[in-house]
Parts: structure tokens; sequence; C-alpha cells
């Protein structure tokens, strides 16, 4: 019997030092850097030698986890190397520098740098593109009402959608000739669809779902300083119908689609309609999921023109089949044409915008979920940067939309 | 539970009953006071371990047929994936027979159907198992549970060896009529080999046994409201979240998890003035957490050890017999998150993974029983006893931990009194308290603006502050003392046809500090002893 107590304290002793040393070896470090070699590419009109550096920093922020790594930089370097835990990240970066312009003034200015769903599984170089970032001193979009009015049930939305366009400068400036576009892309994570034609890149080309252009010869349609002109889908006192609806009847423009879905107010001047995905009529989608771009047409350009030179049907592999499908109702608008553009989305679906990163390096949230109920109701107002000395209010423009919209109620 | 349940299980117990036979005695208070006395507990320490031993836990067949009820009002007491309270039935017949005096058999099915109020923060069962990745979100609501449980086993001997075969069988449905609708399933299986050996002479026999556990789990979480705005999060443990899969999307998810063990015992064969049992365990299980709306995709999983180590004896003088047990446990249980890349298409690939949580626990229990025979009518069963625990919980990224250490004290007194020869009065009292002494607390402050080494989680700011106040409450539940008294009375009438008619119910009242409040259980038991 002695000799079976010894054996087992023996045995358990023995199972128990097995298994805290186990417990004791156990690496409990959850993430393990990797290393990665970081190369930097400037704008070509960017002289390095002129700009005097005064902060930059890099934020990487990883998809799964959401953890962020913030890199600070130490000047306008062709190259850094950092470490990052394994992971697909967004990064966004911006460096602030002064260059002496000739009259020996110094001037503020931005560079940029946004990237999506980098992935870094092992030793890996990235190479970032930093583009000239500064705010606007032309027309901008101030406001996009996109979700439109509570119904009367507060099952939905009303059509008492409208956009602005605001003078951000000191001058007058003419908004007749400028296209309203919205993208034929969805900014959801449902579709995130892989885009297989080179000229449908966000990259390269905008790709539109509508093209509407405000009427004139150039100089019909005079926006002053901080002054601003609203566009909408149907210029009607939407509160006659519904309580809480907007009054448009004072819109300066309206969309109309000649179709018996739409209704054309005599008082109110009509887009030109230059492409719409739509047979019938054109509604902005109200859950405020889609980009849109402020666009100045090339001087002499006509919609036969347009429409001839700059289809842009594309092909895709569908995100959620992953089918390869061809889109053919699309049009391409040159990067180089956008004078202003913001991604509209939701948090939860989010993953990239329908404009390019030097266009609009983030987007403006609707809400944190999909399909909030409670979206009606909300325009997204860009903020104000600052009141000028004559009084006039500079509206904030970093081209990233994430830090330059806001959400209020459409009054 | 319907009739034909009733009519189900009763066809059960009765078949069994018919194809093990009759009992050899009818039974009486003898068989029932042998089935509850202090040997038989010591016996069945192995029994449950390695079927081999199930020969020497009775000297006697005995089989039960019991309804019973219970109401828990937990209140706050509880942490919030548990709910706050519970009304629950059950049917459950058990047997056990000796067919030969080398044959033994036992058999046990049970139903239960219970409704659990107010469960919030997991859309799963069975938490303890494959938390802490569940999914979870701030409204939650009543769930419906009905649970199958079926066991036998076969055990035989000859000459000094014993071999013994056992299977177990769960089958569990719950859900909720109302958004979030959650249907869960429960498959989960149990496979126990054993065999023993008697040493020499002695009343003693060694053995060593080994087990299989296979489960399956499925969630299927839906919204009926076309404009649903309850967002759901995947959770990490410790009020941490997995982003990137949180939404307000509808869920299917699937746990699967496969667990082998081993025992060794050492066992008392008969009834002597001393007796002994002694037994080593170990176990391993690994639950992985699959994400079948997005292409069976593999999200976590936990690998779960353990180490158990009891030693009891058990000696007579005069009339009374006076015991005590040791037992340390070892537990580990590790949590790991893959990081997946771009999807394309409908995969994801795998970056990598990260061993991101972790739970240990280590407990030492000393039990103190003594049973005292008071001439022909009267037993008393007495222990005292206590254990020291200390627990703690961690994940890596975002840093958050719980540390514990918990001293409980505890006594229990059990009178039995024949009050004729056909009644029986059971009375049973118990007190415990537990002291606990937190060593580290770290649950972050609920903020999503922390830079750095903080998350900054797109979630909406009402639903992530309603986690973190529900990891509050985990922590102050985890923390809290708590002091437990339960007072239960049973009453026996042996039946003129064989076999005894047992009704019992107890109150057990527990009480916690850091404002919990207090909680009550009532149970109700109604059964026959054959």
């Amino acid at each position: 019997m002695k000799e079976i107590k010894l054996i087992m304290a023996a045995v358990a002793i023995s199972l128990s030092a097995g298994f805290v040393s186990c417990s004791e070896d156990d690496n409990n470090e959850a993430e393990l850097p990797i290393a990665v070699a970081v190369n930097n590419s400037y704008p070509s009109d960017f002289i390095a030698k002129d700009a005097t550096f005064k902060s930059g920093i890099i934020t990487f922020t990883e998809l799964n986890t959401q953890k962020q790594t913030v890199v600070n930089l130490t000047g306008i370097d062709d190259k850094f190397d950092t470490t990052l835990p394994v992971g697909v990240y967004d990064y966004k970066g911006e460096i602030n520098y002064t260059v002496k312009l000739a009259d020996n003034s110094t001037k503020d200015l931005v560079l940029r740098t946004v990237g999506n769903s980098v992935a870094v599984s092992q030793a890996t170089t990235l190479s970032f593109d930093w583009f000239m970032s500064n705010p606007s001193q032309g027309l901008v979009l101030s406001e996009i009402y996109a979700a439109g009015s509570f119904n009367a049930k507060k099952t939905g939305g009303i059509r008492d959608n409208y956009i602005r366009i605001y003078n951000n400068s000191d001058a007058t400036l003419y908004a007749d000739g400028l296209a309203i576009c919205e993208s034929d892309f969805v900014n959801s994570k449902t579709n995130n669809n892989t885009i297989l034609t080179e000229a449908n890149f966000r990259e390269n080309n905008f790709t539109a779902g509508t093209v509407w252009v405000i009427p004139g010869n150039g100089k019909e349609v005079p926006v002053e300083p901080g002054k601003y002109i609203t566009i909408a889908d149907r210029a009607i006192n939407w509160g006659e119908e519904t309580e809480g609806g907007l009054n448009l009847t004072g819109a300066d423009f309206e969309w109309y689609d000649d179709h018996k879905l739409d209704t054309d107010n005599p008082d109110v001047p009509n887009l030109e309609k230059w492409f719409s995905y739509s047979a019938t009529i054109w509604i902005m989608s109200n859950q405020c999921n889609r980009s849109y771009a402020l666009v100045r047409m090339t001087e002499g350009m006509t919609v036969d023109k347009y429409l001839a030179e700059y289809k842009g049907s594309y092909e895709y592999i569908n995100s959620t089949t992953g089918s390869h499908m061809t889109k053919e109702k699309a049009y391409l608008i040159p990067n180089s044409w956008i004078i202003d553009g913001v991604n509209l989305s939701n948090a939860a679906d989010f993953v990239q915008g329908a404009l390019a990163t030097s266009i609009d390096a983030g987007y403006a949230k609707i809400s944190d979920i999909t399909k909030d109920p409670n979206r009606f109701t909300k325009v997204f107002v860009r903020k104000t940067a600052f009141t000028a000395a004559d009084g006039r209010v500079v509206l904030q423009d970093t081209d990233d939309s994430s830090a330059d919209f806001l959400t209020t109620t459409a009054k | 539970m319907t009739l034909s349940h009733i009519k189900y299980l009763l066809t059960v117990a009765t078949f069994a009953a018919v194809l093990v036979g009759r009992p050899a005695n009818a039974a009486d208070f003898s068989n029932i006071r042998q089935a509850s006395s202090l040997e038989t507990s010591l016996r069945r320490i192995c029994a449950e371990a390695n079927p081999a031993v199930m020969p020497y836990l009775l000297p006697s067949s005995l089989s039960d047929i019991s309804l019973g009820g219970r109401w828990n009002h937990d209140g706050d007491t509880r942490p919030v994936e548990e709910g706050t309270g519970e009304l629950s039935g059950r049917v459950m017949a058990s047997s056990y027979n000796r067919l030969s005096p080398a044959i033994t058999v036992w058999g046990h099915a049970r139903f239960t159907a219970a409704k659990i109020r107010d469960v919030k923060w997991t859309n799963a069962t069975d938490n303890s198992l494959v938390g802490p990745y569940v999914f979870g979100d701030a409204v939650g609501g009543d769930l419906v549970s009905r649970s199958y449980d079926f066991s036998g086993g076969y055990a035989g001997s000859a000459g000094a060896w014993t071999w013994g075969a056992q299977g177990a069988y769960r089958a569990q449905l719950d859900y909720r009529n109302r958004d979030p609708r959650d249907k869960i399933v429960v498959s989960d299986l149990n496979l126990a080999l054993g065999g023993t050996r008697r040493l020499g002479r002695l009343p003693l026999a060694i053995g060593v046994a080994t087990r299989l556990r296979i489960y399956h789990q499925t969630t299927d979480l839906q919204f009926y409201n076309p404009l649903n705005d309850i967002y759901t999060f995947a959770l990490t443990g410790l009020g941490t979240i997995y982003p990137r899969f949180s939404g307000d999307d509808e869920i299917a998810l699937a746990y699967n998890g496969t667990g082998f063990g081993a025992d060794l015992t050492l066992s008392s064969t008969a009834v002597a003035a001393q007796q002994y049992a002694a037994r080593i365990s170990a176990g391993h299980i690994r639950i992985r957490q699959f994400l079948r709306a997005y292409n069976n995709l593999e999200l976590t999983h936990t690998s779960t050890d353990s180490l158990s180590i009891q030693l009891s004896a058990l000696t007579t003088a005069g009339c009374a017999r006076f015991g005590a047990t040791l037992r340390g446990t070892l537990f580990r249980k590790t949590g790991t998150e893959n990081i997946f890349g771009t999807s394309s298409g409908n995969t994801y690939p795998v970056l990598g993974s990260r061993d991101n949580y972790r739970h240990t626990s280590t407990l030492l229990q000393l039990s103190l029983p003594g049973s005292f025979t008071l001439g022909k009518s009267d037993r008393l069963i007495s222990a005292i006893g206590g254990d020291w625990e200390h627990n703690s919980q961690k994940v890596t990224s975002p840093h958050r931990e719980i540390t514990v250490n918990r001293f409980s004290l505890s006594t229990s007194h059990s009178w039995w009194h024949t009050l004729s020869q056909k009644t029986a009065l059971e009375v049973k009292a118990e007190a415990a308290h537990c002291f606990v002494n937190p060593q580290t607390i770290l649950l972050g402050n609920g903020s999503t603006d922390e830079t750095g080494t903080e998350a900054t989680a797109a979630e909406p700011g009402n639903a992530m502050e309603a986690l973190h106040a529900a990891t509050l409450h985990n922590a102050a539940v985890a923390t809290s003392d708590v002091t437990l008294l339960l007072l239960g009375a049973g009453f026996r009438v042996a039946l003129s046809q064989g076999g005894v008619l047992n009704i019992h119910a107890d109150w057990r009242h527990s009480l916690f500090n850091r404002q919990l409040g207090d909680a009550d259980r009532i149970s109700l038991c109604i059964g026959v002893t054959l």
C-alpha cells in the first residue's frame, strides 16, 4: 500500500511539473512584427530640395482588427523602414511642409498618400505614391442630400434630394458647363468587384453611371464668392405632400427625365442629360453608397463627342459569386477633369470609394451600419475651415471626405 | 415538453428495466441509503472516469425515473450570457443493473425543456466550451431550450480483470422567436473505454481509461425586420471584438470540436474498513469556429488542456466513517484568431494567426466528510471543505486581463431519518462563503478613440458602450464575494408493489456583494426508485 501511495505521488508530481512547464514555455506574444520597407514616389512637380519638412505621419489600420500602427516620419525621404504585424492594411499619410515663394513669404503645403488592402504576411516592400493635397480654391460640392426626408409612414425616404455647388474662392466663378456625375461603382463590400478593364481603374478614370451637365455658354451661371447653387431632383414643395419634406421650388436647376415618373417645374431650368444608366428616371441612391464628381468638361466637348469617345463598358469579377461579368452601361470621366469628388458610404460596408484616392482619400459616412433606418433627413455638409477677412466662409477641402464632411438634419 | 416526449421516456425506462430484468431485491430504503453513502461517493469518483469500475459501484441493481422542475431567479448575479433566470422541467430515467456477477449494464435518458430569460451577448450555447469566440449583441432576449441526453454502458469481468465501454449523446436545440432570432443546434458525443485489474488480494483495482469527444454546434441568426439595426459583434474575449466580421447581417456559424482524454484510476472493489480512491485525468479539446456564410471560413479556434488529480480515503471508526478528499486541477485554454487578406470572390486567404487569448485556472480543494449512523433509523452525513483557486483570463491585443484569487469555505449536512417501515425523511442544509481577491482588472475604458495599441473599430458607439458595460458586469460577477445557503427536504414512501416514491424539494439562496443583489433557486423532483 505504501508503495502504491509513493508511486501515485511521484506520478502526480511529474505530471504537474510537465503541465506547468508547458504553460511557462508558451509564447504569449500575439503579433510578431514583419519588416516592411517603403519606397516613396512624389509628384513630378514636387521639388524636394525646395521643401522644408515640418511634420509627417503615416497611419496603418489593420482591416481585421482595426488596430492602428502609427509611423512618425522624420523627413521627406525616398524610403523608410518600419515593422507591422501580419495583416491587411489601409494606410493614410500626410506630410506638412513649407515652400518659400518669390516674395520670400512661405506657404504651407501638404502631401498625402492613401492605400487600401495591402497585405503584409512576410518581409515586403511597399510603394507609396504621394500627391499634392491642398484646399480647393474653386467650386466644390458643399452639400449632398441623397437620403431624402422620411416618408409619411417613417419607413423610408422621399425624393427631395439635392446637391449644392459652392464657390470656395474669392472671385466669381461660372458653373455652366459643369457636370454632376454619380458613380457606376457602389461603395460597399458586397459590390467590391475586381475591375479587369484598365481604363476603369479608379486611379485612371472615374466610371460614371450618370452625367448631367449645367447648361450655358460658360458665362451664364455665375456663382459669387461664398455663395452656392442648388440642383434638385424635383424642384417642388415636398412639404405639401409629406410632412417634413423640403421646399425645393427655389432650386437653381433640376434634373428632369422625360418620363411619367418625373415632373418638370417650368420655373426651374433643367440640366442637360448626357448619360444615365436608367431607362426611366435617375434617383440618387438613398443608401448613400455611391460617389459624386463635379466635372469640368474640356473646352469644346459636346454630348455627341463625349458619348462617342468616352464609353466606359468594362469587365469585372463579381465579389459575391466570383463570376466573370461585363457591364455595358457606363461612361468614363478622366480624373483630370474632376474638380471635386465625394465618396459616400456607411462604416459597416465601406471598402474603397469609386473615386481616385487623390480626389477623395476617404468617404463621408452616413451611418455606422448598413441601411440605417435613421439615415433619412441626414444631409452631408462640408465643414467650415475658417471665415475670411471679408466675411466669406471658406469650406474645408483636404480631399478627404472622412475629415471634410459631417452629417446634419436637412432643412 | 409534450405528452409524446413523456410517453417516449417512460417507454425507454420501462424497456430498460424489462430488458435488464427487475432488480433481484425489491428496492427498499437500504438500497437508496447505499447509493447515497460516502462509500459509494468514493467509488463514483473512479466510476465516472472509467466505465470498467462500474461493476464495483453498487452492490445491487437500482433504477430510477423522475420528473423535476426548477425555477431560478438570478437577476444581475450571473454573467450576461447566462441570463437573469430560468424555468425548466425535465423527465429522467436511469438504471444500473447487474445482469450477472460478471456483467453490469447501465443506462440513462433525460429530456429537459427550459426557458432562459434575457440572454445577451451570445448567439451560442455551451459558452464555457466554445467561448470566448462567440457572436453577440446587446439586444438578446429569452431563449427556449430543448435537450435530449442518452447514455449507456456495458462492463464485464473475468478473474481479476474488468473492462467497460460507455457512450453518451446529447442533442440540444435552442431558439428565439423574435429578432435577433437564434437557432442553435448541438450534437455532443462522448465515448469511453476502460479496463481495471485487481491488485492481488487487496480490495483495490488499478485501471486506465480513454475518452473521445466529438462536438458540433451550428448557429443561424436571422432578422425578420428588413430595417434591422441590431449590430452583432464577433467577440474575442473580455469585451474585445473582431471588427471585420462584425455587422448587422445575418450570421451562420458552426463550431466543430474533437477532444480526447485519459484517466488512471485506483478504486476500492468492496466494502472495507479502509477504502481508497485515486484518479488522474488529463484531457484536451480543440474547438474551431467557422463562418458558414463566408465559405466556411475558419475564424478562430481554442485549445483546452486540463489535468486533474484526486486522492480520497475513507476509514471506519465504530458507527462512524471519516473521509478526506484532496483534489487539484490545472486548466488552460488558449484562443487563436486567424488574420485574413482581401477577399477574392468568396475566398479569404489566411495571412497568419495570433494567439490572443489565454485562460488559466489552478484549483485546490480539500473536503473532510463524515458519516454517522445513529441507531437503526438515523444517519447524518456532514462535511466541511475549503478550496482555493487562482483564475486568470487575458487578451493580449488590446490588453485586457482579469486575475483573481478565490478562497471558499463550506459545510454541508444531510440527515436521514426513517419514520416507519415505509416512510423516511431526509433533510439537507449547506452553507458556503467565497472570498474573492481581485489581483488585476484591466478592461479598457470602452473608448474607441485611443490611438496606438487600442482598436478603433467602426462600430456603433452605443453598442460598444453596451458591450463595455456588459464586460464590466461580468467582471463584477467574477470578483464578487458570494454567500450561499441551501435548504432541502425529501420524503420517501416505500410502495406496496416494490419501489420507493421520492419527493424532494430544495431552495438555494445566494448573496453577492458589489451591488449585484441575490439569487434564488427552487427545485422540485418527484420520482420512483425501483
